[in-house]
């Protein structure tokens, strides 16, 4: 009878299976995806954070849908992890916080303690790493809630300005979950965050900006042009908007690749040096005189001279404000046996480093016209 | 003329009172001159011109009982006398027994039907051979032996033990067959004790000793060129009379999703065909079963676009996943067997009404999501691009074992379910050969892994 | 040499990201690790050898048969019952690992009972395979991950967000002394080759290009080791990376697949660690329940045709396993698997006993 025992084994097998079944069955329209997660402080003296959730409402048929269909869940807790509690309870469906692509942070929450702002995100398994982390101003609230006119339904436009299937803008800081948390952890190497400000009726979004984040330091803001040097140069972005003024010149540049290496030369009694080379291959897209073919090698020399400037500047704003986003100081350590003072060494060595940069701008064409 | 007429032989009068008084069953006396002969056979087994051109006509014209006797010997299809329990069977599969000078002679003119090769039908190519096996063994024989012209060619014909007493022939290639597969296979054929056999589909599964199969361990074909492939490549080829279709065995789970085609074409077309019956096979098998993963237990694997567009599509639908899936399966499946049922000339019609409306319907009246419509109507398109049949039925089955595991435990029971199969086909074997292994060209490796 | 043994090895390495192994070498990070996995290689390559060697004299046949030829039962029985218990265990860390791991990320709502038995369905039947079909098993998996697999590692090493000075940061920690506990998780990376000791039942042709064979081991072994350590090091950061509990895990997601159907490289991932620690899994429950099948065979259990041993180990791997799985927390996992790496070598002064008994006994044996 060993094949009826056999059958018989598997029947109660799969009976039992069944009735344990079930627990983790959550229907897709049975969960509210949060699209973006946002956190401001407190306005209530008694709580720390705000957490806002932007829930994406399912829609029966796209193509019909005339607007966006968000909903937004407000609180105010101590912890986050409190305030998304809390907020669990205003709503009926579970709220599934996996399709979360966006954390929009209050700036002036990034100049305090990181770690316990961070922590529930990086430590729930379910949030994704490659989350985009965003500086909000003036709250993520408010960002958060901004509907464009261009948005369509189904879409979330700061996702689309992150995420580079959309516009590709060398003024947009792209910064990751995993690589902020790596960042701000970092000894040596400071995460750099993009500001997302609302325009004045409150119907647009603009990203020109960003936001040099070290743990327990204030936060320094990058202008326009140092956020584009820092994308170009750092996150290998590239395309319009680059100015070039010297002799007389007023170009606008497009770059198709750059890049940025350096070399530190640190040598015991002697002025610590970083050689930086920063080349780049690109165009000419306005310019305010008439060009002439010949004289590419020339126009390259001025926006050479105009680039090494501005870098330089950029390199020695930062060195002030005594942040590193370049990973100046990770560089030091990687390039010398680790000892247990050298944290202390390059504290002592940054602020007297001396920055040398060469700038290699190779333009190929003048566009369509001379 | 009171001699003239033959004296009827006592032996050949208890092999009619043995048949009975069947109205078909015909007693001839032949005499002319001197000379005199019986006949006995059973008219609609013989072919009767034949008969009347091989015996009858030359009888009228030798007009003399030793030469005919003679004559008689000299036939390539004259068979000596078995016992009279064997007589019987021959006299029924169309044999003609004859008394002549006192001795008794069977004669095979047995009515040949359906010798014409068929239209392939399940298997059809585009640029392959069009025709297929006929419903005779020995025709189909010739039409091996013909496509295979090689000495090592060696057929070996056997009789099944049940009712239908069935002839059926082994062919295989002497030098390159299996000789223990061969020994397994014609062990297995003595075995059989099954009281009627009719087909080759029949004979396949009472060749296996498992009887709890899922997959065919057993490859039936109506293509000739894949006959002769498969005999290169060293496999035992079982021809069942009156069957349009021959058994191959052993086979590789690989064997079952190589289209004839694919021999036709050149080197990229068919690897594209390859690939795209792979993925049949893999959206066939696993589609429905993500759905449910997807859309019940692990939205996050998606893109937000998708996964919201499945929850909105889902708005209103009353049950959980894995019912609606399960329901929309079951059109899906009775529509594919209805069109097999119906007359050629309907079922394009009934299938494109029964899906489309139903389609709509389903979606209109919220009883299913659009993304599953979508999902089942890739399964149903998908299943046909499985070369063999039989395997786009095994598919079929394994498919609903799947979404069993994925409705309990998820996304990782798909996985789990997912290697569950593939152990389980590694677990069979076919003949003795396992049955889902990688085919590589250089079979000294797989020598090293000893039969143990 | 065979190319089942490379399966095994190969299977065994690339398991080794659903161990606690990546985290225990990274806990190293600081100290040490990096000196300490070069020594582990080396000694890696050499026992291969060792093992290689030995199990070429023999043919075709297994362990458990050579010691009931050559050694006494006095040897054998505990020996056996030893080695059936740190195959048992093998499997059983991947297993509670892999669980924790699908909990965490996969599906936390799920209960981790119905987790387990998942997993455990499909590995209890693969283990009551015979040996042969579990080789054949192993080469689809592999051949089925391989691309996966080929992809991610492409797709990881090729990422932008890769911080190259973040892992020479971590090489300039290697002038630190040899951590013991990092280098028997290095060894345990090479162990793929001791499941020889059943398998080699299978492989009946003899070999001579051990060398050959133990290079190849060798750079799967560097591949694997610098993609285990240095990548997660690379995306996650090397500072405080010994914080994370999975950082396997945590750095595939860190990839993004632009333009991919799922657009979370995890999830491929999660794929390949399934498939692959499925394997690994019933590789090492098979050794285990073949070596227990050596020593036991319950004639009550025996039914018509059918004897129940077999399947009565098999339910008593799952209910221990189970039992586990429940009872073990995320400390106690890792603390209790140190212990086992560090117990590695044990086994391999007790396998090199029982080799040199069993040599012995070969050679002193008159020439039939």
């Amino acid at each position: 009878m060993s094949r009826w025992h056999k059958k018989g084994l598997l029947v109660v097998t799969i009976l039992l299976i069944s009735f344990l079944a079930g627990c983790a069955y959550k229907s897709v329209d049975k969960r509210s995806f949060v699209v973006s997660v946002g956190v401001d402080p407190a306005e209530n003296d008694d709580d720390r954070y705000k957490v806002t959730l932007k829930i994406a409402k399912p829609i029966a048929s796209l193509r019909q849908a005339t607007e966006t269909e968000y909903t937004y869940l407000t609180t105010e807790a101590e912890t986050v992890s409190e305030a998304i509690r809390i907020l669990e309870t205003h709503n009926d469906k579970v709220v599934d916080f996996s399709q979360a692509k966006i954390l929009a942070i209050h700036h002036e929450l990034l100049s305090g303690d990181l770690q316990l702002l961070m922590d529930y995100f990086t430590r729930r398994g379910d949030i994704q790493l490659i989350m985009y982390v965003a500086a909000a101003k003036p709250s993520a609230e408010e960002v958060l809630k901004v509907e464009p006119i261009l948005e369509a339904a189904g879409e979330n436009t700061l996702y689309n300005f992150f995420d580079d299937t959309g516009t590709e803008s060398p003024f947009v800081t792209t910064s990751f979950l995993f690589e902020f948390r790596r960042d701000v952890l970092t000894f040596g190497k400071d995460a750099v965050l993009p500001i997302v400000r609302t325009s004045k009726n409150k119907d647009e979004l603009v990203i020109n900006t960003a936001l040099v984040i070290k743990e327990n330091h204030e936060p320094v803001d990058l202008n326009r042009t140092q956020t584009k040097l820092y994308n170009t140069f750092m996150e290998g972005a590239n395309g319009y908007g680059y100015q070039a003024h010297n002799s007389g010149y007023i170009f606008t540049l497009t770059f198709d690749r750059a890049k940025m290496n350096y070399k530190l030369g640190i040598v015991p009694g002697q002025t610590p040096q970083a050689d930086i080379k920063v080349k780049a291959v690109g165009a000419i897209s306005q310019s305010n005189k008439t060009l002439s073919l010949n004289r590419l090698p020339e126009y390259s020399e001025v926006t050479n001279k105009e680039l090494s400037k501005e870098m330089e500047k950029l390199f020695k704003k930062m060195q002030k404000e005594k942040v590193d986003p370049f990973g100046f100081g990770l560089r030091y350590r990687a390039t010398r046996f680790h000892t247990d003072q050298i944290e202390e060494d390059w504290n002592e060595i940054y602020p007297d480093l001396v920055f040398n940069v060469q700038s290699d701008v190779k333009l190929k064409s003048l566009g369509a016209i001379k | 003329m009171p001699d003239s007429t033959p004296v009827f032989p006592p032996y050949m009068k208890s092999l009619q009172d043995a048949l009975g008084s069947s109205s078909d069953v015909v007693q001839l006396p032949l005499a002319i001159n001197k000379a005199e002969a019986q006949l006995l056979f059973v008219k609609t087994v013989v072919e009767g011109s034949i008969m009347q051109d091989t015996i009858i006509k030359p009888f009228y014209e030798i007009a003399d009982t030793e030469k005919f006797a003679e004559y008689l010997n000299g036939m390539p299809n004259h068979l000596q006398i078995p016992d009279s329990e064997e007589v019987l069977k021959k006299l029924v599969q169309g044999f003609v027994l004859i008394y002549c000078n006192e001795n008794y002679l069977l004669l095979e003119i047995r009515k040949l039907k359906n010798t014409v090769p068929l239209q392939t039908v399940l298997e059809s190519t585009i640029h392959g051979p069009q025709s297929a096996f006929s419903e005779d063994l020995e025709t189909n024989i010739g039409i091996i032996r013909q496509h295979y012209h090689q000495p090592d060619l060696f057929i070996e014909t056997m009789e099944l033990k049940d009712l239908s007493s069935r002839a059926v022939a082994l062919a295989y290639d002497r030098k390159k067959v299996n000789t223990q597969v061969l020994r397994r296979l014609k062990e297995q054929l003595r075995q059989i004790d099954e009281p009627l056999i009719q087909s080759a589909g029949d004979l396949a599964i009472r060749l296996t000793p498992r009887k709890l199969n899922i997959f065919p361990v057993s490859l039936l074909t109506e293509r000739p060129d894949r006959t002769i492939y498969n005999i290169t490549g060293g496999k035992i080829i079982v021809i069942v009379d009156g069957s349009p279709f021959v058994i191959m065995a052993p086979v590789l789970f690989f064997d079952f999703m190589v289209s004839m085609e694919e021999n036709y074409h050149t080197f990229f077309i068919s690897l594209f065909n390859t690939i795209l019956g792979w993925t049949g096979l893999m959206i066939c098998l696993l589609l429905p079963s993500f759905y449910i993963a997807f859309a019940s237990y692990s939205p996050e694997v998606l893109r937000t676009e998708l996964t919201l567009s499945i929850a909105g599509s889902r708005i209103g639908v009353p049950y959980p996943t894995f019912i609606e899936v399960l329901i929309m399966l079951l059109f899906v499946e009775l529509l594919t067997e209805a069109s097999i049922r119906l007359p050629k000339s309907i079922n394009a019609t009934a299938t494109t009404v029964g899906g489309l409306i139903l389609g709509t319907a389903s979606v209109e009246a919220a009883i299913a999501s659009n993304i599953l419509i979508i999902t089942i109507a890739a399964v149903a398109i998908a299943n046909f691009v499985i070369p063999i049949n039989e395997l786009s039925f095994a598919i079929r089955i394994c498919r609903i074992l799947l979404i069993a595991f994925t409705s309990l435990f998820g996304l990782i029971g798909l996985i789990s379910g997912f290697l569950f199969i593939i152990i389980h086909l590694v677990n069979i074997d076919s003949y003795g050969q396992p049955y889902l292994r990688i085919p590589w060209r250089d079979k000294s490796s797989e020598k090293e892994v000893g039969s143990g | 040499m065979n190319r089942f043994l490379y399966y095994l090895v190969f299977l065994n390495m690339m398991a080794i990201i659903t161990t606690p192994i990546p985290s225990l070498l990274l806990i190293g990070a600081h100290g040490g690790a990096i000196p300490t996995m070069v020594l582990g290689l080396f000694t890696g390559m050499l026992i291969s050898f060792f093992f290689l060697k030995f199990f070429n004299k023999f043919p075709g046949r297994d362990y458990t048969e050579l010691l009931k030829a050559y050694t006494s039962n006095y040897l054998r029985v505990p020996v056996t019952i030893y080695f059936a218990i740190v195959w048992y265990l093998a499997g059983t860390i991947t297993l509670v690992m892999l669980t924790f791991l699908l909990i965490t990320f996969l599906t936390p709502e799920m209960s981790i009972y119905l987790i387990a038995i998942s997993i455990l369905i499909t590995v209890a039947f693969g283990v009551l395979l015979k040996s042969k079909s579990v080789l054949f098993a192993v080469e689809i998996i592999v051949f089925l991950v391989v691309p996966i697999a080929f992809f991610l590692f492409i797709k990881l090493y090729s990422s932008s967000e890769l911080d190259w000075d973040q892992v020479r940061t971590s090489l300039m920690y290697s002038n630190s002394v040899p951590k013991y506990g990092v280098f028997t998780a290095t060894l345990f990376s090479f162990s793929g080759i001791a499941n020889l000791i059943v398998f080699n039942r299978y492989f009946t042709k003899r070999n001579t290009n051990h060398l050959g064979a133990v290079l190849i081991i060798g750079l799967f072994g560097v591949f694997t080791l610098v993609t285990t350590y240095f990548i997660p090091i690379g995306l996650n950061g090397f500072d405080q990376v010994d914080r994370l509990i999975f950082p396997w895990t945590s750095a595939a997601d860190s990839v993004r697949m632009k333009y991919g159907i799922v657009e979370r490289a995890v999830f491929l991932f999660m794929l390949f660690f399934v498939a692959i620690s499925f394997m690994s899994i019933t590789v090492h429950w098979h050794v285990s329940y073949k070596l227990i099948q050596s020593l036991i065979r319950i004639d009550k259990l025996q039914m018509r045709n059918n004897n129940w041993t077999p399947f009565l180990t098999v339910a008593v791997f799952v209910a221990v396993a189970i039992y586990l799985t429940v009872w073990l927390t995320q400390y106690q996992l890792y603390t209790y698997s140190a212990y086992y790496f560090n117990a590695i070598p044990i086994f391999i002064i007790v396998w090199a006993v029982t080799m040199f008994a069993v040599k012995r006994g070969h050679d002193n044996e008159p020439l039939a």
